[in-house]
């Protein structure tokens, strides 16, 4: 980075920081399971580290892509660390239904299932159960038919399932 | 958003604090590495020098002449822009002028009202100019590079400039619409002057509907609903359609042509030849249709078949 630019470089990182902080806080409170304690330190450290990071190498063409790559990689990192915490109650459906709802232990499950998948198959299922994005749009953007998605959400959900059964209560029968 | 999923404003306050601190503290963009890292480094060039040395005088030589060069066009880029963007305010000023005058004219009673309608058409098109160079150096300062007008283009830092762009575009076309529709109106009697002026209404709904599907497909690009392939394939598409109907209506045009010039020839009033100039036009004019056709039918093709499977 040139001088002048680094002169300017808090300011810049200022203005990126309002522009994404709402967005990026929201992509991780869905994936943190209500708690808001891990959402915000995700948050937190994946601006730290743009501090270090876009110095060096320049602020990326879409900065909250860059920090949602950084705060997705931090949060699978968390979630590879603990253990999930056993839902009694639910079954795999109703895990998986109320994902994308609003602070649920169940999105937690989720979460420590999707960092224990491959990464093609918890792509898609993030993009269906924690963002709640039709499958048409998720479609379009992998440049492939609703029928094809639909075959890949029904596998990736089956190997979710096998992840998750032993942690959720009996009636989570597989379909 | 969902209230749940929304920051706590002390966090984010506390945080921005932080990151002002941080990003102050660090320094380090103006500093050079640690005495530690230097040691290393200097180990390492030590004992990998003599070796690469030979390589490295020739790749550091491209390196240092790409990065100059690179450096160079973004600075004559921007300084391309800021110049397109100075003519643009110079000429909105003299329109700003001209703009006064007139109005100052048609007060006096000199000029009619639609005279002076049609200034203000033409000053709020050079003003819609000037902003647009405004954003195109905007975007110049961000990248180094051209504006980038296509409807896939990312976003730059929070900014949308090919959205801006057509919303500058989009909001002269609506005025130059609803001119035209006033005129009209008022020139309802004249057959003449209503014919043209049906005729420029038109093109410019016609030009305005353009902006508008470019608007929403830069929408659909956006929200996820379409790929930057099927926004570019549906942008190409939406440009070959007009020429394809031109095509069709040449082709119509023309056969209607052909059959007076040979009902002409028949009757003596035409010579062969002139028949076979009229029949050379309308073939050319089926080729020109038939190509739009195919350029359309491929496009359609390309838009059906995923991209990836």
């Amino acid at each position: 980075m040139k001088d002048n630019e680094s002169a300017q470089f808090p300011d810049q990182l200022i203005a990126v920081y309002r522009e994404t902080v709402n967005q990026l806080y929201e992509f991780v409170s869905r994936r943190a399971g209500g708690s808001r304690e891990l959402a915000e330190d995700v948050t937190q450290e994946t601006y730290l580290r743009a501090t270090t990071a876009w110095p060096k190498s320049g602020l990326p063409d879409c900065p909250l892509a860059w920090l949602q790559t950084v705060a997705r990689n931090l949060l699978l990192n968390h979630y590879r660390r603990r253990q999930p915490a056993p839902l009694d109650s639910a079954d795999i459906d109703t895990v998986l239904g109320s994902a994308a709802s609003d602070g649920t232990e169940a999105a937690a499950l989720v979460c420590w299932g999707l960092a224990r998948l491959n990464a093609r198959h918890a792509r898609l299922l993030e993009a269906f159960y924690i963002d709640g994005r039709p499958v048409r749009s998720i479609a379009d953007d992998f440049g492939v038919t609703e029928r094809a998605i639909e075959g890949r959400l029904r596998r990736a959900r089956l190997a979710l399932r096998k992840l998750l059964l032993p942690h959720v209560g009996t009636k989570g029968e597989m379909t | 958003m969902n209230t749940t999923h929304r920051p706590d404003p002390d966090f984010v306050d506390n945080l921005e604090r932080e990151l002002r601190s941080t990003a102050r503290r660090q320094g380090r963009f103006n500093n050079g590495p640690s005495a530690r890292a230097v040691g290393i480094r200097k180990l390492r060039w030590t004992t990998g020098l003599v070796a690469l040395a030979a390589m490295c005088v020739g790749s550091a030589a491209t390196f240092a002449v790409t990065y100059r060069l690179r450096g160079q066009t973004a600075d004559l880029i921007i300084a391309r822009s800021e110049a397109r963007l100075e003519f643009a305010d110079a000429r909105l000023e003299l329109f700003r002028e001209e703009l006064q005058e007139t109005e100052a004219r048609a007060a006096a009673g000199v000029l009619t009202p639609r005279e002076v309608d049609s200034m203000r058409l033409e000053f709020a098109q050079v003003e819609a100019d000037a902003a647009a160079r405004a954003l195109d150096v905007e975007e110049a300062r961000i990248t180094g590079r051209d504006p980038d007008n296509s409807l896939s283009a990312p976003i730059l830092r929070g900014r949308d400039f090919v959205t801006e762009r057509l919303e500058l575009e989009r909001a002269v076309l609506l005025q130059r619409v609803s001119l035209i529709d006033k005129q009209v109106a008022a020139h309802g009697s004249d057959l003449n002057e209503s014919s043209m002026m049906a005729r420029e209404q038109e093109a410019a709904r016609a030009a305005l509907s353009i902006i508008e599907e470019r608007l929403a497909l830069r929408q659909n690009y956006l929200s996820g609903a379409r790929t930057a392939r099927q926004v570019e394939l549906a942008q190409m598409r939406f440009s070959v359609e007009p020429q394809r109907e031109m095509a069709a209506r040449r082709v119509n045009e023309l056969q209607r042509q052909l059959d007076r010039v040979h009902t002409l020839v028949e009757n003596g009033m035409a010579t062969r030849s002139e028949a076979r100039a009229v029949e050379m036009e309308f073939r050319a004019a089926v080729l020109q249709r038939d190509l739009a056709e195919l350029e359309m039918q491929i496009l359609e093709r390309k838009l059906a078949e995923p991209s990836d499977q």
